[in-house]
């Protein structure tokens, strides 16, 4: 499958004009990942964000007890990374292949300066990607409600 | 004296752990032949000398010989059921309350959306689609737990999807080393399955907030209010609509419920105290 089939069948694309498909896919590229493997790394400069295209990612932290936690795991179709929008673009939480991964990955520095350079690409692109991160917003907040929490009965 | 108050006697035929804390009791009826229910449709059981509580009827509705209820251990009944040895007696009260609608499904896709123990109540429902497979569209299931430890039925789920009968995917909010599956919500999964709004039907059933957000999502996708159902979990004490316990705005669940469409409840699940 070409790169820009690949593009188009994200669901992250849905909705998008072909004309800011064709500004992504500029700075596009694929890449894999064998299982194991680092896409994200703690405190690393956030250069690239990535849209899953097969296998499945983890999203980790260091927990209170030394612990590896994984906050969520992520897989086909999904957006990993938005810390290249947000200064000082270092990267929050590792990310992690759990089995063999195919990404497209994006060149954040390519992406800046063309959101910099034409505002109508950098609007439709955060449109999208507000969507994305209130989306993880919400799942998160509802992580922290417990939903499935015990209550004594009879 | 009405006979949906008064126990039957049934025999505990065998009960198996599925979870840490989650029992499933296979319960064979002393002096009738057959038991009939519809998915969705709940018991009250009573353990003598300990009292009685209200469960979603769990197994296959077309096997009418014996029944099966999957339970959480979380009071002195409940905890009692659980530790019951087969050959005990267990009286049965039911069936009762208002079954999903699966004549409505008939043709269309399935959307199960399951949370935790919420699992139990649409089991039955899962048999039912199996048995008549040629029926339905799609068979979704999305199931969210706590924990992979705290999944229910995984087996025979991940069994139907591998045999193509169903498309089945599992989400948890905590996940273990050994965990591959999916971390995170299972509002997550909503927008992964790929439904066709317009000729799906969704089943909900979990903790209430669970639902709340989980028919947000369909309804993100397109679905209608009206294609959303879900399963009201209340104190049912009578299963009649006599005593009020399970009373919830105007309706009493035991007895209008516990199966809803969305605009049904969905004005009260906003209403603190409700």
């Amino acid at each position: 499958m070409k790169l820009q089939d690949m593009l188009q069948n994200q669901y992250f694309c849905r909705g998008l004009a072909p004309q800011t498909q064709a500004f992504l896919l500029d700075c596009a590229r694929l890449e894999l990942f064998e299982p194991g493997q680092k896409l994200l790394k703690t405190g690393s400069l956030a250069d690239e964000f990535y849209l899953i295209h097969q296998g499945h990612v983890a999203i980790e932290v260091i927990g209170p007890q030394a612990e590896l936690l994984q906050v969520e795991i992520l897989d086909a179709g999904d957006m990993v990374g938005w810390s290249w929008l947000v200064k000082p673009y270092r990267y929050q939480f590792d990310a992690r292949a759990l089995d063999q991964v195919q990404a497209i990955r994006f060149d954040a520095r390519c992406l800046r300066g063309k959101i910099e350079t034409d505002h109508e690409f950098g609007f439709h692109l955060l449109q999208k990607i507000i969507e994305v991160m209130a989306g993880r917003i919400n799942h998160s907040r509802l992580q922290l409600l417990d939903l499935y929490q015990r209550h004594e009965a009879p | 004296m009405n006979r949906d108050l008064l126990p039957r006697p049934f025999i505990l035929e065998s009960n198996q752990a599925e979870t840490p804390n989650v029992v499933t009791l296979n319960l064979v009826p002393e002096e009738e032949e057959t038991f009939l229910f519809q998915p969705g449709q709940f018991n009250m059981l009573y353990l003598f000398g300990l009292g009685e509580v209200p469960l979603s009827l769990s197994s296959d509705p077309g096997q009418t010989r014996g029944i099966s209820h999957t339970l959480r251990v979380v009071g002195g009944v409940t905890r009692g059921l659980a530790k019951s040895l087969p050959g005990s007696r267990v009286g049965v009260r039911g069936p009762f309350g208002n079954p999903w609608p699966l004549h409505l499904a008939k043709g269309k896709d399935l959307v199960l959306l399951a949370g935790g123990i919420g699992l139990a109540p649409l089991r039955p429902v899962i048999y039912h689609v199996l048995r008549h497979r040629q029926d339905f569209g799609r068979l979704v299931v999305l199931v969210g737990a706590r924990s992979p430890e705290d999944l229910l039925y995984y087996r025979s789920l991940a069994h139907n999807c591998e045999q193509g009968l169903a498309e089945f995917s599992v989400i948890v909010d905590k996940g273990n080393p050994g965990w591959k599956g999916r971390v995170g919500v299972i509002t997550h999964l909503v927008p992964k399955a790929e439904l066709d709004p317009a000729a799906s039907l969704a089943f909900l059933c979990g903790p209430e907030i669970m639902m709340r957000f989980g028919a947000e999502a369909l309804l993100q996708e397109g679905l209608l209010a009206e294609q959303i159902f879900v399963s009201m979990e209340r104190n049912m004490k009578c299963g009649v609509g006599a005593c009020g316990h399970c009373q919830h705005g105007a309706s009493f669940v035991c007895k209008n419920g516990p199966v809803y469409s969305l605009p049904e409840v969905e004005t009260r699940w906003n209403i603190q105290g409700i």
